[in-house]
């Protein structure tokens, strides 16, 4: 078929309403279940992430079609791809900065209920040298792998590029994993007043954010075993490296505000 | 293990009295490149989000690379400035070497015992207003022993005045 002009006009598709709804849901369970409305023992939790996550997973597939075999995805439509996902990576490092602010202000202005101290009386603090370090290090060594990833793509080394993407994903997890073992090995919580709110808060979201990037490097990663990406059209890969270098830097603010210049 | 730093001299209380400001500030001044890396990695991943948009994928690999260099540079000076630190206390003599365990129980013995000042004081201020709420109950009592004493009087003095005004009418 031919069209008159370069934008993509979408299809009626189902998975906006429903992943709309499986969002609604998923989040409405984990907030019942955190006050105890949902009883821990219900499947009811991991079965409303499962919709949340099939419903993703099936409109992916259906944009992958789109960009990769029905050819929408002209240039002009790429592009607002690519000023969309700017202007997302604005609004994370607008949270972020709120959250640093939010820290700083508690940091530089400690109350009388904290001490007058910063990290408060009492607080026994995740030591930078530790963990945080060696996350640290290993998020640094992603960053390495997935640039050498794109570098290769860029040179048509795809097999290279492949293998480098799926270390990156790699170390992804191992970093989430780690970061895991700290919060349970941590001897402050979340309710610990306004430093363990706002270091969970910050750490937190990164960590959501990193849980995020191993779903779209997982999914770069089998699009790029599978050849779906060509080098002149591969926003889904372009759109992850930015993503992954960003969440990189924004770790180095907050291993330096939050574990070492405390 | 806790990170040397050059206000390992100080001891804990002056440690803690130092304002958070001043603190990162003093930080800034023992190893500048660490925030001199940030920025840097900050302004190189930016350029090469731009660059990126602008679809020049090769020069934005190259930004890329430049910011995992200048990350790699600052981490490098967070851990090398701790350990020059934590060498030249060690020179000075101001810190024998110790194992992390011993410096993680110091530091809970000195949380401890703040905890355990803070817990005196407020002991001795509970002490203290329950001896002023002592005090100011006797008074009151006094007070009170005084204001009966009187009324008694008082009433004494009525039923000898109703004895006479009754002895007057019978008379």
């Amino acid at each position: 078929m031919m069209l008159a002009h370069p934008y993509h006009v979408v299809t009626p598709s189902p998975w906006p309403m429903a992943s709309s709804i499986a969002t609604m849901n998923f989040m409405l369970t984990t907030a019942l279940s955190m006050h105890g409305y949902v009883p821990a023992s219900s499947n009811l939790l991991l079965i409303t992430f499962l919709v949340l996550v099939v419903s993703i997973v099936l409109w992916l597939k259906d944009t992958v079609i789109e960009g990769s075999y029905l050819g929408v995805h002209t240039l002009l439509v790429r592009r607002g791809f690519g000023y969309g996902f700017n202007l997302f990576v604005l609004s994370e490092v607008l949270i972020f900065a709120a959250i640093f602010w939010a820290y700083l202000h508690s940091a530089m202005n400690p109350t009388i209920e904290l001490g007058l101290q910063w990290a408060p009386l009492d607080i026994v603090k995740v030591e930078a040298m530790e963990l945080p370090l060696l996350n640290t290090i290993l998020l640094l060594s992603s960053g390495a792998t997935v640039t050498l990833s794109h570098h290769k793509w860029i040179n048509g080394d795809y097999k290279n590029s492949t293998i480098a993407m799926f270390i990156t994903t790699l170390l992804v997890v191992v970093f989430v994993v780690f970061q895991v073992v700290e919060y349970i090995t941590a001897q402050f919580t979340i309710t610990d007043g306004v430093f363990g709110s706002t270091f969970y808060a910050g750490t937190g979201l990164h960590g959501f954010h990193m849980i995020t990037l191993i779903l779209m490097l997982s999914t770069v990663t089998v699009r790029m075993y599978f050849r779906t990406f060509s080098r002149t059209h591969s926003t889904n890969l372009d759109t992850t490296i930015i993503y992954s270098h960003v969440l990189d830097v924004i770790w180095l603010a907050l291993f330096v505000v939050f574990y070492v210049w405390v | 293990m806790s990170m040397p730093s050059s206000f390992d001299h100080l001891d804990h209380d002056q440690k803690m009295k130092m304002e958070y400001t001043e603190l990162v500030a003093q930080k800034c001044r023992d190893n500048p490149f660490v925030p001199i890396g940030i920025l840097t990695t900050i302004v190189t991943v930016t350029i090469a989000v731009t660059k990126m948009k602008s679809g020049n994928k090769a020069t934005a690999n190259k930004w890329f690379t430049a910011r995992v260099a200048s990350q790699g540079a600052t981490l490098l000076a967070v851990v090398l400035g701790g350990s020059y630190e934590g060498r030249k206390a060690y020179m000075k003599g101001q810190e024998a070497p110790r194992s992390i365990d011993e410096i993680q129980q110091e530091k809970l013995q000195n949380k401890a015992k703040e905890r355990e000042n803070l817990w005196i004081q407020e002991l001795e201020r509970r002490d203290e207003s329950i001896k002023k709420r002592k005090q100011f109950a006797e008074l009151k009592k006094k007070e009170m022993e005084k204001m009966k004493e009187e009324s008694d009087k008082l009433e004494a003095e009525l039923k000898e005045l109703e004895k006479k005004v009754n002895s007057t009418k019978s008379k």
